[in-house]
């Protein structure tokens, strides 16, 4: 034990700075250790060793999607903007501009490649910007065949490459990679040579992705399509206006729609109400007739606003909440 | 637990209602409910009779009460044999009737006629009522009124007011000698008759809740007194013998009280009786002028007219005396005969303003003043049972001559719309309405 000390003290004196400090740490001894502690606090607190550790594993590399926009299968259930989906160019439009964040719907997509032969490295947004180009073209947008629209911008690139000064080998090589990279593009698009499938144009149109909660999209409804559904509805509503305790009554009523916007069921809600008051049943009647005489006007039926502009979002309106409220400038 | 409930439940409508879409409808058209009314059918000759006087007086019924329109018969485009033939809805939404009343009269012998009939919704093709009733051949006309008070109260959601009567003051003579007697008539003027003979001047007749006596003013001697009167066996009696004289009776809803004014040394106080003990209780104090008492449907409610602020108004005070304060509001004209709604919802009064009269109703609190009629002498409002109709005369302005317009009796719904004139044999004032007599 001696020996250690003493072979200590022999390494200190070559050290004089630290020798010093250990006789300056000995001499102030709880200045030292204070001045310890307050450091190792604070190093505690400022460096999160706890999450240092918990993140190591959680690096993983995950592979690029990318996502065949022509074969995602959507369903009714949709959380998708409806007014999207009115013509073909607009039904592509609508899925492409959401696209870059396609990896949270990947897995309701039931046809959909990994990782194009052609488009490894390539960011699934530069992807999709080459694929709008044809859409941009009055004529391509019409069509429903991505091949033309490839074919067309090839044409288009050929022709301005003719036009350009020689056609030197330079040009020819950058245009070879282009060629090459479409041709991968089709590949990956899974339509390199075979025609498109003849889809029944219900069977085209892609309305949203399944799994949406559905519920978000209501106020697509604008306020001014309310206003006109409200007074269209009151227009059927023949109501009398002597009746008593008009002033607090609130009539809800939920209706059950079919596809095409015909009613399939009306249902009075304040069934309580009904039973007790029988002045309230009076209006309430009158107002569950409303909707059946509204609905009797066969394509003047206001509900037919759904099929007509909504088609594709049947689920956001298959039943609507209706409240009827007698109290208006107008009666009473 | 029931909290938990309640919380769970709370929940649930409340993510349900925001994942439907709801839309907002308020206000109505207030239109007459068209309806469809083809003559009942009748099994023989004469059901046949009896069902087209029996159909037309439910028709007259439904129409003039405003809330109905009878769609015309040459529309329809199916005709019932029986009350079993059940309706082709779509025939009848087709002529856009959204109610159709069907009916079969069934005339057994003198003493028994079935009448049945069904009200069904059109739209919505469901039955909403059906009924058979069986009468006497003498009491077609008041089961007709029957069926259409069922109807009525099973659209509108209250009672009907069909089968009721009317007393008024029938007017006769000359302006200077002018001959005032009570009479009675059904509501749509049928079954009139005078009750009184004339030699005495008759005011202010009321009816009683239980419908068998009518009360009204009268004068005797030259002495106004207050007088019951017995509908079944036609005798008067004086209600009390006072110093002063007695005006303006009105019956408490239950019968049992009347409350009226009493002038006393040229100062009017509301008075109440009991009827069945002939007890009198004063119920207002001062030297104001207090008079035209009615009682809320509750009874504990008065409402009344006094000049204690200085012109007519309105006031209401507890049914003991206590609590007075005034409810017509403060402007112009002046407030006189409040009347309560039997429904409770609202008072009428005659107004006086810028040398016009009109008739009006308002909240109990005096809010909502509403003015149904006017003209150069509207007054005496009279409530239908329910509510929802007022009654009051009108006489139309004097000629150059100096001569007064003929006094007639008007009815207008509540909301102001639908003044009808009925038809009376002589000119008519002062109208009281029954309440329902199938009730009694």
């Amino acid at each position: 034990m001696k020996k250690l000390r003493l072979m200590l003290l022999l390494y200190l004196r070559r050290l004089p700075w630290l020798f010093k400090t250990v006789v300056f740490v000995r001499d102030h001894l709880p200045m030292s250790l204070s001045v310890f502690l307050h450091l190792s606090v604070i190093i505690f607190l400022t460096v999160d060793f706890a999450s240092r550790e918990a993140k190591k594993p959680a690096v993983v590399s995950v592979p690029m999607f990318v996502v065949d926009l022509n074969k995602v299968k959507i369903g009714d259930v949709t959380n998708l903007p409806p007014k999207l989906v009115e013509s073909w160019g607009a039904k592509k439009a609508a899925p492409k501009s959401r696209s870059v964040r396609t990896s949270a719907y990947s897995k309701a997509g039931t046809g959909l490649s990994r990782g194009g032969a052609g488009f490894e490295s390539a960011p699934s947004g530069a992807h999709l910007s080459t694929e709008s180009k044809p859409i941009e073209k009055p004529d391509a947008a019409t069509s429903a065949e991505t091949d033309k629209a490839v074919a067309k911008m090839l044409n288009s690139l050929k022709s301005s490459g003719k036009g350009g000064a020689d056609g030197s080998a330079k040009d020819d090589d950058s245009f070879k990679t282009l060629l090459a990279s479409v041709d991968g593009m089709k590949k990956s698009l899974g339509r390199a040579d075979e025609p498109p499938p003849d889809l029944p144009e219900d069977e085209m149109v892609t309305d949203g992705i399944e799994g949406g909660d559905g519920g978000s999209y209501m106020q697509d409804l604008s306020v001014s399509e309310k206003d006109l559904l409200g007074l269209r509805l009151r227009g059927c509503w023949n109501m009398d206006a002597g009746v008593r305790g008009i002033k607090d009554m609130l009539i809800e009523i939920r209706v059950w729609l079919d596809r095409d916007g015909t009613v399939k069921d009306v249902k009075i809600l304040n069934t309580g109400r009904m039973k007790r008051d029988a002045a309230f049943k009076s209006v309430a009647e009158s107002a569950r007739r409303a909707v059946y005489v509204c609905d009797k006007k066969k394509e003047d039926s206001p509900f037919k606003l759904f099929p007509k502009h909504y088609k594709d979002t049947y689920d956001t309106w298959k039943t609507l909440l209706l409240r009827f409220n007698p109290m208006d400038g107008g009666v009473g | 637990m029931k909290n938990i409930l309640t919380f769970l439940l709370v929940v649930l409508f409340s993510v349900q209602a925001k994942a439907e879409l709801s839309i907002d409808i308020t206000g109505a058209r207030s239109e007459p409910m068209a309806t469809a009314l083809p003559v009942f059918s009748g099994k023989n000759k004469m059901s046949e009779y009896y069902a087209k006087k029996i159909t037309d007086v439910i028709q007259s019924d439904l129409e003039s009460s405003g809330l109905f329109r009878v769609i015309d018969s040459f529309a329809y485009l199916q005709t019932f044999k029986n009350i079993d033939d059940s309706p082709r809805f779509v025939d009848w939404q087709a002529i856009s009737a959204e109610a159709l009343i069907q009916g079969e009269v069934d005339f057994i012998s003198e003493k028994k006629i079935n009448v049945s009939f069904r009200l069904w919704d059109v739209f919505s093709a469901q039955e909403m009522h059906s009924a058979t009733l069986e009468v006497g051949n003498k009491g077609w006309r008041r089961v007709a009124h029957v069926i259409a008070d069922t109807i009525y109260k099973r659209i509108t959601g209250e009672e009907g007011y069909f089968d009721t009567r009317i007393v008024y003051i029938a007017e006769t003579g000359s302006a200077l000698k002018r001959i005032k007697r009570l009479a009675i008539m059904d509501q749509d003027g049928e079954n009139h008759q005078f009750l009184t003979d004339g030699l005495n001047l008759v005011l202010t007749p009321r009816f009683s809740p239980n419908m068998q006596q009518i009360t009204y003013m009268s004068y005797y001697k030259d002495t106004p007194r207050v007088y019951l009167f017995d509908i079944e066996t036609g005798k008067q009696q004086v209600v009390g013998d006072f110093e002063g004289m007695t005006f303006a009776p009105r019956f408490s809803p239950d019968g049992h009280k009347l409350i009226m004014s009493m002038a006393r040394n040229g100062n009017s106080d509301i008075y109440e009786m009991n009827l069945d003990t002939r007890v009198v209780k004063r119920l207002t104090k001062g030297p104001e002028i207090e008079t035209s008492p009615s009682y809320s449907p509750d009874g504990k409610y008065i409402v009344y007219n006094s000049d204690r602020s200085g012109g007519q108004q309105l006031y209401i005070m507890d049914s003991n005396g206590k609590n007075k304060h005034r409810i017509s509001p403060f402007g112009n004209g002046r407030y006189a005969t409040p009347v309560w709604s039997p429904r409770g919802d609202y008072i009428a009064f005659t107004k006086m303003m810028n040398g016009k009269f009109y008739i009006g109703v308002m909240f109990p609190d005096g809010t909502g003043e509403r003015l149904v009629a006017e003209g150069y002498l509207v007054e005496a409002p009279t409530w239908s049972p329910n509510g929802r109709i007022l009654m009051y005369f009108r006489q139309q302005a004097p000629n150059k001559k100096g001569i007064p317009g003929p006094t007639k009796i008007y009815a207008v719904d509540i909301t102001g719309y639908n003044e009808r004139m009925l038809i009376t044999p002589v000119d008519a004032s002062d109208p009281a309405w029954s309440p329902l007599l199938s009730n009694h």
